[in-house]
């Protein structure tokens, strides 16, 4: 398996460290921040090849949090956590596009595979 | 002459008085006091006729007082007028009391139909009132747990992500936690899906309804569902090819509910004799006036009478890892298809749940020739 970088955004600490710490144990490469804003900066300033963005954060929603990564980086895959299905965020979002949607509690193996395998963003 | 003819008539008109006098025994029922006064008439009547006849023969006078006769004629008239009078009174009071007394009859009747409505009508009240209260609290029940149910899942996923963690660095480091970390890991799933079942509970879809032949899609379902191998499985699918339409994936989600409980009573139940060691799982169809049923039905335990009641109040549960949520959400369903869901039980025999559709006289129900 290729190794990645990755930025988790999560203002749950141990959620974010908890998830950052099994991906490193596979060999990817893991930041972490605890506000939206501090995490669309260190994607602007970085050179990260998937974002995991929880969908709700105090400073702002993970979803404009991920529009606004795309516009700057198009090719930066992005994955939304939440406690809702896939399924009731298109039905409150209106269809979220490419975004890739991870119900919590997801596990860290199944994620993995995923950003290792198909590496760039599908437009 | 004169005087004859006077006479004649009174005693003519006195021996009509008589007979008006019997038949107001008819009208009044006093049959001594007509009876006598019709007697008393008819002798005074007879003595004149002797002296009448005495006189015409010679063996007697006639009275000279014209006048006096006339008085007798007239007395007689009255008497006759009177008699006819009292008859007509009579039956005058008769009819009213007859009147009065179906009137009395037709206001005890109205009361009495009016006190039914009044009951009926609060009876309706009190159940939509309580269909109310109970709408108000599920709701209200139903944004607390959503909200909560959603919190949850944030710590369960920083505890799964952390096992994965433990796990890895354990085989690293070749230390054997993995049937300990095969229940945390089990447990975990199983929050995660008493979550998803609170969640469904309080969530509102919408339905999404298909037509389907009833039958042919049941089979698929069951067909789908894994049943333990110990059970042996009945079909009675007796819909014809009713087509009815439904939301598949609630329905189905529905009797899968029901399967399950069902295999589950059976395969617990440890008493083991008689009926009960016989595991069968029974689906039927039945269609009938107005409905259409799916009945699932068990040879397991079956629920004691006191519990059968509150198997359908939300959170009641007798399992150990049972939410209570599980019927409920059932009963939901069927409501909101504007059915419903009925269980009956025997202990030691068995349980029998049956869901219902109502079937509309119009294009929904298609049955082939």
């Amino acid at each position: 398996m290729s190794s990645s970088r990755l930025l988790i955004v999560d203002d749950d600490r141990d959620m974010a460290e908890g998830l950052a710490e099994a991906l490193e144990l596979r060999g990817h490469r893991v930041d972490v921040a605890f506000t939206g804003r501090a995490g669309v900066a260190a994607v602007k300033n970085g050179d990260y090849d998937a974002v995991v963005m929880d969908m709700r954060l105090p400073d702002l929603s993970g979803i404009e949090g991920l529009l606004e990564i795309v516009r700057d980086k198009p090719a930066i895959r992005c994955f939304l956590m939440s406690g809702f299905s896939a399924a009731q965020i298109e039905a409150r979002a209106g269809g979220v596009g490419a975004l890739e949607i991870l119900t919590k509690p997801f596990d860290p193996e199944a994620l993995s595979r995923r950003i290792s395998a198909a590496g760039h963003r599908a437009r | 002459m004169i005087a004859v003819g006077v006479q004649t008539a009174s005693i003519v008109l006195q021996l009509v008085a008589a007979g008006l006098a019997l038949r107001l025994i008819r009208v009044t029922g006093w049959r001594l006091a007509w009876s006598l006064v019709s007697a008393a008439l008819v002798l005074m009547s007879l003595w004149r006729c002797i002296t009448l006849y005495r006189a015409l023969v010679g063996e007697g006078t006639l009275s000279p007082d014209l006048t006096a006769e006339l008085i007798a004629l007239t007395i007689s008239v009255l008497m006759v007028t009177g008699v006819a009078l009292i008859g007509t009174l009579f039956a005058h009071a008769k009819r009213v009391e007859r009147n009065l007394r179906r009137s009395e009859a037709e206001v005890r009747r109205l009361n009495d139909e009016l006190a039914n409505r009044v009951e009926e009508s609060t009876t309706e009240l009190h159940a939509a009132r309580e269909a109310l209260v109970r709408h108000q609290s599920l709701a209200a029940l139903g944004e607390l747990t959503g909200s909560v149910a959603h919190d949850l899942r944030n710590p369960l996923g920083a505890i799964a992500a952390s096992f994965d963690v433990i796990r890895n660095k354990c085989e690293d480091a070749k230390v054997d936690v993995d049937r300990a970390l095969g229940r945390a890991q089990r447990n975990i799933r199983r929050c995660d899906s008493l979550i998803r079942e609170l969640l469904d509970f309080t969530r509102v879809k919408r339905l999404r309804p298909e037509p389907t032949v009833l039958d042919v899609w049941l089979s698929e379902v069951l067909a789908e569902q894994f049943v333990p191998s110990c059970i042996t499985i009945n079909r009675e699918l007796q819909a014809g090819g009713a087509t009815v339409a439904f939301d598949r994936e609630q329905i189905r989600r529905a009797v899968i509910n029901l399967v399950e409980n069902a295999c589950q009573a059976m395969v617990i139940d440890e008493s083991g004799d008689g009926a009960a060691s016989r595991k069968e799982l029974t689906l039927a169809t039945r269609r009938l006036e107005g409905r259409i049923e799916i009945e699932v039905a068990d040879t397991g335990p079956g629920i004691p009478e006191d519990d059968l009641s509150k198997v359908l109040e939300p959170l009641f549960s007798t399992k150990a890892a049972g939410t209570g949520l599980g019927l409920p959400i059932v009963q939901r369903i069927m409501e909101r298809h504007s059915g419903g869901i009925e269980i009956a039980s025997t202990i030691q025999r068995g349980t029998q749940a049956r869901l219902w559709l109502p079937l509309v006289r119009s294009v929904e129900l298609k049955i082939p020739a």
